[in-house]
């Protein structure tokens, strides 16, 4: 495989790429392990995050600090806010729970575990 | 297959020697979950921090590339890396024999479909401020797309190029190497689907004198 070696091309195209992210396919390949079996439950997975960021602010608390809080891994706990169809781990919805104080099954339904 | 590339050391804007090569090791995956997901941990961690913007919120963070580890003897796929200063730079998966333009103007032909693509932390220049510096190395990404423009070629593609593209990343393919945006694809979470014709792969190649 012969690459380009005109520095001109490449100095060029480092000028435009300006560090951006470049990244391909890792959250589409995810969504395939993740994948809700229903459409409805996107609804009520919009309520769940809603519920986390509401308790979050009510209490000012950082993602960081409520991770460190609750025990949970911090980066688990941004997916579940930025991530669409990312699917919860149990015992995180369970801790999430506790320290919401809402009834365990109701929060597990929400985050679509149910 | 090694073969030597330049790629731009962003401190001094200097072209440095590094290496592309397609004998990509379970080490290499190793590699990076042991030194790039560190860094990215801690960059999101301060990211999340500062209630940055969700744009800047690494997209590829729960990525395994352990997890490709069966895939790495098979025929369809085809793995390329580019290492610098003893380091990995960046990795990419190809698969050859799965996928289809969708562009009207070259619907059905063969395309060489990049299933994933990353690039070193460190690399990348919103992690790397949120850490408090500057990115290390530039055109890491542009390289692995070159090569991916390059096996197309080599495969009769003439070039043909797609892959889905994560939302941070839509303007470098768009705007820095020329692909044509198709379509939201709403069987993989309306990620954007970008294709490269024959003809702006070989625009691509040799820039803006094509």
């Amino acid at each position: 495989m012969k690459m380009n070696t005109e520095n001109a091309w490449i100095l060029n195209k480092a000028t435009q790429e300006d560090g951006c992210f470049v990244s391909v396919g890792g959250l589409s390949d995810a969504l395939d392990q993740e994948r809700y079996s229903s459409g409805s439950v996107i609804p009520m997975r919009h309520a769940f995050v809603r519920l986390i960021q509401l308790a979050r602010r009510e209490r000012r608390l950082t993602l960081e600090q409520l991770a460190e809080k609750i025990d949970v891994d911090l980066i688990e706990l941004l997916k579940i806010e930025t991530e669409e169809h990312f699917r919860p781990a149990i015992q995180t919805v369970h801790k999430l729970a506790g320290f919401l104080k809402v009834p365990e099954n109701q929060l597990m339904a929400l985050a679509g575990l149910l | 297959m090694r073969v030597p590339v330049q790629i731009v050391e962003c401190d001094t804007k200097r072209l440095v020697e590094a290496e592309l090569f397609d004998e990509v090791t379970v080490a290499h995956f190793l590699e990076t979950q042991n030194e790039w997901r560190p860094v990215v941990l801690a960059a999101a961690k301060r990211l999340a921090q500062s209630s940055a913007s969700r744009q800047l919120a690494p997209r590829h963070f729960h990525w395994d590339w352990s997890s490709k580890e069966g895939e790495l003897r098979v025929l369809a796929f085809s793995f390329f890396g580019i290492t610098c200063n003893e380091k990995l730079q960046g990795l990419m998966k190809l698969d050859l024999t799965g996928a289809a333009a969708r562009l009207p103007s070259q619907k059905g032909k063969p395309v060489v479909y990049v299933d994933y693509l990353e690039t070193a932390p460190w690399n990348i220049k919103a992690l790397m401020q949120a850490l408090g510096s500057g990115p290390q190395y530039a055109v890491v990404g542009t390289r692995l797309i070159e090569a991916a423009v390059r096996k197309s070629i080599e495969e009769g593609f003439k070039g043909r190029v797609a892959l889905h593209s994560l939302p941070g990343s839509e303007r470098f393919y768009l705007e820095v190497c020329g692909m044509t945006k198709v379509v939201r694809d709403h069987a993989k979470q309306s990620l954007l689907w970008c294709e490269f014709t024959p003809e702006q792969a070989e625009k691509f190649l040799v820039g803006d004198a094509a």
